[in-house]
Parts: C-alpha cells; sequence; structure tokens
C-alpha cells in the first residue's frame, strides 16, 4: 500500500480535506445556487441601469401627478406604524415569557406558528370576514351586543377598511419576528446582570429599564429593522385590506404596474431598485449599531435565574398572552369556517342552510381552484425538499470547510431574506420571463423563484440542525473509517433529521401559501392558492375563498404539527 | 513507496518529522519531532493553546500541516514535500474525543459497531467484537441503550470501546477525562490503563493534568507554545527538567533568583537574597558570573538543624492544612518559600531551612 498523492493536495492547507467526491457535490450545489440567485439579481440590475432613463422619466411623470409621493407617503407609515405596534407586543411578551413568573410553557414554540395556521393571505381574508364596517362577523355580533344597551350602530364599530386596519393587521404577522429575536437575546442574557442589580438595591422596574432593556437594545433593534423589511414586502395585507380602504402602498403598487397594460417595468424597476437600497440600507445601520460589542453579554450555562414576580397581575397577563395566541390563530379561522359553509357572506349566518358545497365545488369542480390546489401542495413540498436538502448540504458541509464555501453558503442563505417578495418575483420575472427560457407562468419559474425564497429557512434550519451536532460527530466518524459522504449519510443526516423535518414543514407553509411573487409569476394556467385566492376575493367569491382557506389550515395544521414534534426533539437532542 | 513487510518489525507506530502548523502567522506547532513505538502510551502535557490538540488533529488527519512529514505504522500519511495527504478515514487509528462524540441516533451497540461497519467486517463477526469490548468496558448490558441515556462516565467508556473495536493498533486521546468528576476520572484512568496493557495498541494522550500524565505515561511529551520542551519518561521529567518551564510546568517549584559565584566540583555556588546556596543539577550549563533562576521542588526542602551544609535560618509566615498533607510558607531572607513537611512545627522556635543541593536547579537567567 503506498499513500494517495492527490492532486489537490498541493492546495493550501486547511482546504485539502473538503476536496473529494462529496467536496464535488456540495460546490455544485453551491454553484446552482449561486447561479440561481445571481443570474436574475444581476440581470435586474443591469435591467434598472439599462432602463434607468425611461424609468426615471416615468418616475417624474408619476411625481408630478402626485401617485408616488403618496404611496411612498402611504408605505411609510403603514411600515413604521406596524413596526412599532409589533417591536411593543413581541418584546413585552418576549420580556413576560423569558423573565417573569407569568411565564407560559410552550408559549414561545406557539407564538411564531400561530399565524401560520392559514396563509397570509387567507388570514387577511379571515380578519376581513370578521371586521368588514358592515358585514364583518365579529362587528355584527358587537352591534347585537351594544343594541342590549340600547346603543344601535348601522356599521362598525369596527372598520378593518382603515389604516389602523392596515397597521394592526400588519403588525400580527411582524410579531413572531420580533418575539423570536427579542426572547432570543434574553435567554442569551446572563440573568447574574440582573440578580447583581436587584442585589445592588435596584427593584425589578428600575432594573428592566436600567440593565435588561440596554442590554437587549440590539435584538430590539434587529428585530424592528427586521420588521420593516417584512413590512416593506409584505403583500397580502394590503393588497386586501389596502384595496379596499384605497391606500395603496409600494409593494401593491408594483404589483399593479406589471398587471397595468402595458407593463410599466421601467418605473418598477425604478422603484424596487430604491426599496432594495432602502433595505440594505437599514441592514447596514443596525450592523453599525450593533458591532460595539459593548452589548455582548452572553452567559454560558442553560441558568435559569430568578424571575420577577408580578403577583396576582400574573393571571392577567397570561389571560391576555392565552387569547392574544388564539386570537391570531383562531379568530380569523373562525370567520372563515362560517363563511365557507355558507352560499353568501351574510351578515345573518344561517345554520341551517351551512353546508359543504364550497368544499366540493373547490376541490372537485372548479378546475382553477382543484389545480391551484394540487399545485401549491406540490410546489411546497419540491421546494421544502429540494430546499431542504441543499440547504443541509452547504451548510452541514462547509462548516468547517473552505473558507469559500462558507461564505457562498452564508450568502446563498442569507441574501434572498433581505429581499422583499415582491421584488425577487420582479428579478425572476424578468430574468426567465422573456427568450430563451420563456418561463413566465409555468410550474417551473415559480418553483425556482420559491426555491431562493426558501433557503433562508432551510440555512436557518439546517444551522440550528447543525448547532445540536457539534464538530466532532463528523470527525469521529470520519477517524472511524467513513469518508465524507458516508459521513454525511449516516451521521451529519440522520442527527440533522428532526430539525430538517422542522424546517422543511415551514418551507412548506411558506411556499404553498405564497402570493407576492406568485402574484407576478404564476399564469392563468399555472394556479397557485394564493393568485386563485385573491382573484377570487377581488371576484367577491367569498365563501370559496373561505373553502380553500379552511383546506389550507388543515394542511397547515399537520405541518405545524410536525414542526412542534420535531422541533422539540432537535431541541431536546434526544435520541431513540 | 514503501512496503508493508518493510513496515512491520520495529518501526514505530507513528512517526512525525519537522511538523508545523500555522493559523495565519501564529504557529500552533513548530518544528515537531516525535516517534510512538507499537504500544507505547505517549502523553502530550502542556497548557492551555501550547499545541496538544492540533499535534493530535494532525496525526489523526482531520488538520493538514503545513510543513512536515507523518508517517503510521511506516507508511507516509502525510508529507508536504510531495504533496501526500490520506484522508482520516484511510490512517487506520481510532481517537477518544473530550465531547465523546457519540453518535446520537445510535445505540451503544451501534457506535460501537459503526467502525467495523465502515472496515466491511461481516455480521455476525461484528456481533462477536461488539459484544466483547462492550464486556471489556463494562457495559455489555446497555448495548441497546441511547447514549443520551448513560452518565458521562459510561458515555465515554462508549466512546473508549469504539476506539479499541477495530484493533487499530493506535488510539488517539484528546482530554477524554476532563469532563468528568474526580472520582469517576481516577476509576477510568485506571480501566484504561489496564485496556491498555491487555490490548497492547499504541496510544497519543493529551492532557494539561500533570497527575494523569505521570500516571499513565511511558513518555511524557511537554510542550511549550507550539514547541516540544521535552520528552522523557515521568521520572526522568520530573527528576531532570530539561528547562525552567518544564521544571515549573510539572509539579511545582520554589523559585529564587541569584547570580553563580562559583564552581565547585560539578556543583555552583549562587548568591541570592537569602545568601550563597550550593546547585548541583546545571542542565543548562551554567557558569560563574551567569544570572540564574535556582529552582527546587516543596518536598525536597525540610526542616533541619542550623550549621550544616545549605542549611539557612527561616521564618515562618503560614501553615496550610491540605488534607493528605501540610504546606508551610516561610521566608528565605525576603524570597518566599513553600515547604512541604511535618505537621509538628513549632512557629515559635527559631526554624532552619535545608535545601538539598542535588535537587536544587540551575537556570540561566535571559536579558541579565
Ligand atoms: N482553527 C484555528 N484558527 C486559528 N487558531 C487556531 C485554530 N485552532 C487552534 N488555534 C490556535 O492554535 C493554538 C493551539 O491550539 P490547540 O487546540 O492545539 O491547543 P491545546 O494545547 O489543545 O489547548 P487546550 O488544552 O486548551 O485544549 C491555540 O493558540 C489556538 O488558539
Ligand atoms: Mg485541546
Amino acid at each position: 500500500m503506498t499513500s494517495i498523492p492527490t492532486p489537490l493536495a498541493a492546495v493550501p492547507a486547511g482546504r485539502v480535506r473538503a476536496m473529494d467526491e462529496a467536496g464535488l457535490v456540495t460546490w455544485a450545489s453551491l454553484g446552482i445556487l449561486v447561479l440561481l440567485l445571481a443570474w436574475p439579481l444581476g440581470y435586474a440590475v443591469w435591467a434598472v441601469f439599462a432602463d434607468a432613463e425611461s424609468g426615471l422619466a416615468s418616475l417624474a411623470r408619476a411625481a408630478e401627478n402626485g401617485s408616488i409621493g403618496r404611496v411612498i407617503w402611504n408605505t411609510t407609515w403603514v411600515v413604521l406604524g406596524s413596526t412599532a405596534v409589533a417591536v411593543a407586543i413581541g418584546s413585552v411578551f418576549a420580556w413576560v415569557n423569558e423573565r417573569t413568573d407569568a411565564h407560559l410553557p410552550g408559549f414561545g414554540d406557539l407564538l411564531p406558528l400561530a399565524p401560520l395556521l392559514v396563509p397570509p393571505i387567507a388570514g387577511v381574508m379571515g380578519w376581513a370576514i370578521l371586521l368588514d364596517p358592515r358585514v364583518g362577523l365579529a362587528n355584527i355580533q358587537i352591534r347585537r351586543l351594544l343594541d342590549l344597551f340600547g346603543i344601535e350602530m348601522r356599521v362598525g364599530p369596527f372598520n378593518i377598511y382603515t389604516g389602523w386596519g392596515l397597521i394592526l393587521v400588519t403588525a400580527l404577522f411582524l410579531v413572531p419576528y420580533v418575539y423570536l429575536l427579542v426572547s432570543a437575546a434574553l435567554r442569551r442574557l446572563d440573568p447574574a446582570l440582573e440578580e447583581a442589580s436587584r442585589v445592588g438595591g435596584a427593584g425589578p422596574m428600575k432594573t428592566l429599564v436600567r440593565i435588561t432593556l440596554p442590554s437587549v437594545t440590539p435584538a430590539i433593534v434587529a428585530a424592528a429593522l427586521l420588521s420593516i423589511v417584512g413590512a416593506l414586502g409584505l403583500f397580502s395585507v394590503p393588497v386586501v385590506i389596502g384595496t379596499a380602504a384605497r391606500i395603496d402602498v409600494l409593494s401593491v403598487y408594483l404589483f399593479r404596474l406589471f398587471e397595468s397594460y402595458p407593463p410599466q417595468t421601467a418605473l418598477a424597476l425604478v422603484l424596487a431598485a430604491g426599496m432594495v437600497a432602502t433595505v440594505q440600507a437599514l441592514l447596514i445601520i443596525q450592523r453599525l449599531m450593533t458591532r460595539g460589542g459593548r452589548h455582548a453579554t452572553v452567559g454560558g450555562r442553560g441558568f435559569r435565574g430568578t424571575r420577577v414576580r408580578l403577583g396576582p397581575f400574573r393571571h392577567v397577563v397570561r389571560a391576555v398572552a392565552l387569547v392574544y395566541l388564539a386570537a391570531t390563530a383562531l379568530a380569523p379561522l373562525i370567520g372563515l369556517v362560517i363563511v365557507s359553509t355558507q352560499s353568501f357572506w351574510t351578515p345573518i349566518i344561517n345554520w341551517s342552510r351551512a353546508s359543504l358545497v364550497n368544499y366540493r365545488a373547490v376541490l372537485f369542480e372548479n378546475a382553477g381552484t382543484q389545480g391551484a390546489f394540487v399545485n401549491s401542495l406540490a410546489q411546497g413540498a419540491a421546494v421544502a425538499t429540494v430546499a431542504m436538502l441543499l440547504g443541509a448540504l452547504v451548510v452541514l458541509r462547509t462548516r468547517n470547510g473552505s473558507p469559500l464555501a462558507g461564505r457562498l453558503a452564508d450568502a446563498v442563505t442569507t441574501l434572498p431574506a433581505v429581499l422583499p417578495h415582491t421584488v425577487v418575483g420582479i428579478a425572476f420575472l424578468l430574468a426567465f420571463g422573456p427568450a430563451p427560457f420563456r418561463l413566465y407562468g409555468t410550474a417551473a419559474i415559480l418553483f425556482l423563484a420559491y426555491l431562493a425564497m426558501a433557503m433562508p429557512y432551510a440555512g436557518q434550519a439546517a444551522i440550528a440542525a447543525a448547532g445540536s451536532i457539534g464538530r466532532e460527530l463528523g470527525e469521529a466518524s470520519r477517524v472511524a473509517g467513513a469518508d465524507a459522504g458516508r459521513t454525511f449519510r449516516r451521521i451529519l443526516l440522520p442527527v440533522a433529521l428532526p430539525g430538517l423535518a422542522a424546517g422543511w414543514a415551514m418551507i412548506f407553509i411558506h411556499t404553498a401559501g405564497e402570493v407576492s411573487a406568485s402574484a407576478l409569476l404564476a399564469g392563468t394556467n399555472n394556479p397557485v392558492i394564493g393568485r386563485v385566492m385573491m382573484d377570487l376575493w377581488a371576484f367577491g367569491s367569498y365563501p370559496q375563498v373561505a373553502a380553500l382557506a379552511v383546506l389550507m389550515a388543515v394542511v397547515n395544521g399537520v405541518m405545524i404539527a410536525m414542526v412542534l414534534r420535531f422541533g422539540k426533539r432537535a431541541a431536546g437532542g434526544g435520541a431513540a | 513507496m514503501t512496503d508493508r513487510s518493510a513496515a512491520g518489525g520495529g518501526r514505530p507506530r507513528v512517526e512525525v518529522r519537522g511538523l508545523e502548523k500555522a493559523y495565519g502567522t501564529f504557529k500552533a506547532l513548530d518544528d515537531i519531532h516525535l516517534d510512538v513505538g507499537e504500544g507505547e502510551f505517549v502523553v502530550l502535557l502542556g497548557p492551555s493553546g501550547c499545541g496538544k490538540t492540533t499535534l493530535l488533529r494532525c496525526v489523526a488527519g482531520l488538520e493538514t500541516p503545513g510543513r512536515g512529514e507523518i508517517r503510521l505504522g511506516g507508511e507516509t500519511v502525510f508529507s508536504s514535500t510531495d504533496g501526500t495527504y490520506r484522508p482520516p478515514e484511510r490512517r487506520n487509528l481510532s481517537m477518544v474525543f473530550q465531547s465523546y462524540a457519540l453518535w446520537p441516533h445510535m445505540t451503544v451497540a451501534g457506535n460501537v459497531a459503526y467502525p467495523l461497519e465502515n472496515r466491511g467486517v461481516a455480521r455476525p463477526e461484528i456481533a462477536r467484537r461488539v459484544t466483547d469490548v462492550l464486556r471489556m468496558v463494562g457495559l455489555d448490558h446497555r448495548g441497546d441503550a441511547y447514549p443520551g441515556q448513560l452518565s458521562g462516565g459510561q458515555q465515554q467508556r462508549v466512546s473508549l470501546a469504539r476506539a479499541i473495536v477495530t484493533d487499530a493498533g493506535l488510539v488517539l486521546f484528546d482530554e477524554p477525562l476532563s469532563n468528568l468528576d474526580a472520582k469517576v476520572r481516577e476509576n477510568l484512568r485506571g480501566e484504561l490503563l489496564a485496556l491498555q496493557r491487555q490490548i497492547g495498541f499504541a496510544a497519543v494522550y493529551v492532557t494539561h493534568d500533570q497527575t494523569e500524565a505521570m500516571a499513565l505515561a511511558d513518555r511524557v511529551v511537554v510542550m511549550e507554545r507550539g514547541r516540544i520542551a521535552q520528552i522523557g519518561t515521568p521520572r526522568a521529567i520530573y527528576d531532570r527538567p530539561a528547562t525552567r518551564y518544564v521544571a515549573g510546568f510539572v509539579g511545582s517549584q520554589n523559585e529564587i533568583e541569584g547570580r553563580v559565584v562559583e564552581a565547585r566540583g560539578d556543583a555552583l555556588v549562587v548568591e541570592t537574597a537569602a545568601g550563597p546556596v550550593l546547585a548541583a543539577a546545571n542542565p543548562d550549563g551554567a557558569r560563574p558570573g551567569d544570572a540564574v533562576h535556582l529552582l527546587f521542588r516543596p518536598e525536597h526542602a525540610a526542616f533541619a538543624e542550623a550549621g550544616a551544609a545549605n542549611v539557612f535560618p527561616v521564618r515562618l509566615e503560614r501553615t496550610q492544612f491540605l488534607g493528605t498533607h501540610v504546606e508551610h510558607t516561610v521566608r528565605l531572607g525576603p524570597v518566599p518559600v513553600t515547604v512541604r513537611g511535618p505537621a509538628d512545627v513549632d512557629p515559635t522556635g527559631p526554624l532552619h531551612l535545608r535545601v538539598p543541593p542535588e535537587r536544587a536547579f540551575v537556570f540561566a537567567r535571559e536579558g541579565a
């Protein structure tokens, strides 16, 4: 036996190990992902500059008649308003759950999942069904109640088709991000810091304000910026509420520019570029703000500090938390279920006439909805599978490999997260729509765009799963005689599997219910749930929309159960 | 191109030649030469960050050195001159990790069987060998358990079983006992040594615990900032440290600065703040006029009657009871000195301390 001189052994130290058969697979996957993002984004950037002249000209024209100014102003206050609300709610919940005795076990797992039970577009419709000023089901019940006290109202009391409606419903979708970031920061924050403050004579409130808050400020800032990015790109809420309230925001306005005939691509591109530039600027600001390291207060072990006692008040806090949880998950669903059993959305619910005809219609009779249902589920499953495979591969395999591969893996799994989905849709539309691809309206273009948008989730899930593994498990396998590929199959993948399954389910939920990019990319031949629901809602086919939404809720419910089950196992690192 | 027959008799199991590993401009390993014989137990000892783990990982193939050569059983597995690099799975060795690194999704038996499966061993043979080694480490009844259901000590036993199951003849250990509490650590240390003697594998064992090093090693390799400071039997390292660093790292030392004033045969007279001290051990070859450190161990100094050679008046400052022994801190002139000694010292009476010349070391003092 002689030693094997490999041609790659001349590569500078550290990189050698990554270079074998399995390494090639990793690099190939990385290459595919890089192309998947670089081509559409590069194309879009090129298009912005190529069309800059006509884009700026139409921008000037649009600015003259005031429409652009109004859209930007609307977008600004909707985004900032909903961010403020979400940061407040999310941070308070995070503090309550991590640092007070009102802590509810499981709350932290459920809160981020609650708004996922129905797809966002369906959730918004559910809220509209409840809070429409005239026929909103909740409004009607409240009016009846008020009637008993002699207060008579014809409309209201709530009207979702207002700026407030837009802000609050948007905030509901942002709260989970805030909660996750802030609670994670609190969990990392050594309670000894707070205990030292208490021992030093400061009361719980003073400790909260002087110690806890400043320590988690970077997380709150990060959460705020992430919310701004999310709100800026959110499409489902403004397309339903904003349209009826005649409040146009950027994401919907961009969509309309493509829907108009002829499409105003140049103007859309300039605006999209502005949107991306804004987001990037915000992210840079965030990085600068949190760079100082002054806030590096990470403790090590899984300690449990003493919790702030809220006394009897804690029951109130708990009740509020539970109501919030139930409301975000169930309230819109209840509205949807009710309407889905009726032939019309009317103020008077006729229970004797309740039926499942709408379900039969959307599933078996209406080829459009049936196709959409099948397409969306298939896309969800395919995208989730491919994304998780690629994500697991690039993250797990590049973790300790070459720095270049690590950076690339990092780029493909984080870049799409900071791009509003509408922008992703536009980029893919421009890059793959025309010849030579001609993919507009095909399943392929949807798949590619969904895949790009799913990579951050896949990367996150894989990183979380990898975090539970530790480098030595893989090394032990190599030393035990398994090559890189076998180590991946026999050790890394199985150990990471629960976490990956949770990630799979998340991606499925997001993909199957996606609207922002789907609205731009799905043609009429390739209906997907998001786009079809949007269209049916615009037509006024509310019971059918509701039936579709409820069906999606059932599917998502199964997925969420999976996330909870496997997410737990992944966190516990348990065997068996 | 080595051939197997030549690789057999008498060749060391591990040969490391001129190994260098740099992270950026920082040299984690610098010109390391080391041989480990068949069945020999070699311990790498040194403070945190001195490169022990890096050296071990280079041998395992988990790290690629920048320069040098590594041969295992006579076969070159790494050579910077001709670009040879053999990945870990083809180096036919085993490793025990500090974190145990048991695969949580496999049973104990599954973990132990895995290296055999990778080598294409037949199923019945695997079952037999797994049962055998699990019995050796006293876990034959826990084969179906998952690692998560075992205690730390049991987990490390599984890890040990997994390392010896292939009969690779070489096991690398990276601080395998440091996560365990003192009692378990001591037991396991004994069992490990017994197993090693019984099976006869060569072991390279990393630790920064000198007691562990002394207890286990045939030879100790003391490392200092990426270099080897001294290689020798535990006795030799203790009795004849080659440098002041080794003398200070293995065991504890009293240290007095001084200057050599006279050579008296093999011994030197060192003028110190406490007066002239006779010292016989002079590994650096210090000469009259040299500035030196004079070192001796607390367990070698002893209280004595005044008037004898190398005896100095001291003042008792503090006595500490340490369980197995008592430690006195005394002042020798202006210098604080620790002495291990009898519990019955009269704190009021005049005290005298004898520094045995043959146990007193002289090391050259730099920059003086
Ligand atoms: N991947 C790396 N990048 C940069 N420096 C490294 C890397 N790995 C190790 N080092 C450095 O190399 C030196 C030797 O590290 P090594 O892990 O071998 O130390 P050690 O002797 O095992 O220490 P310990 O007893 O703490 O385990 C350290 O100074 C360490 O900071
Ligand atoms: Mg180490």
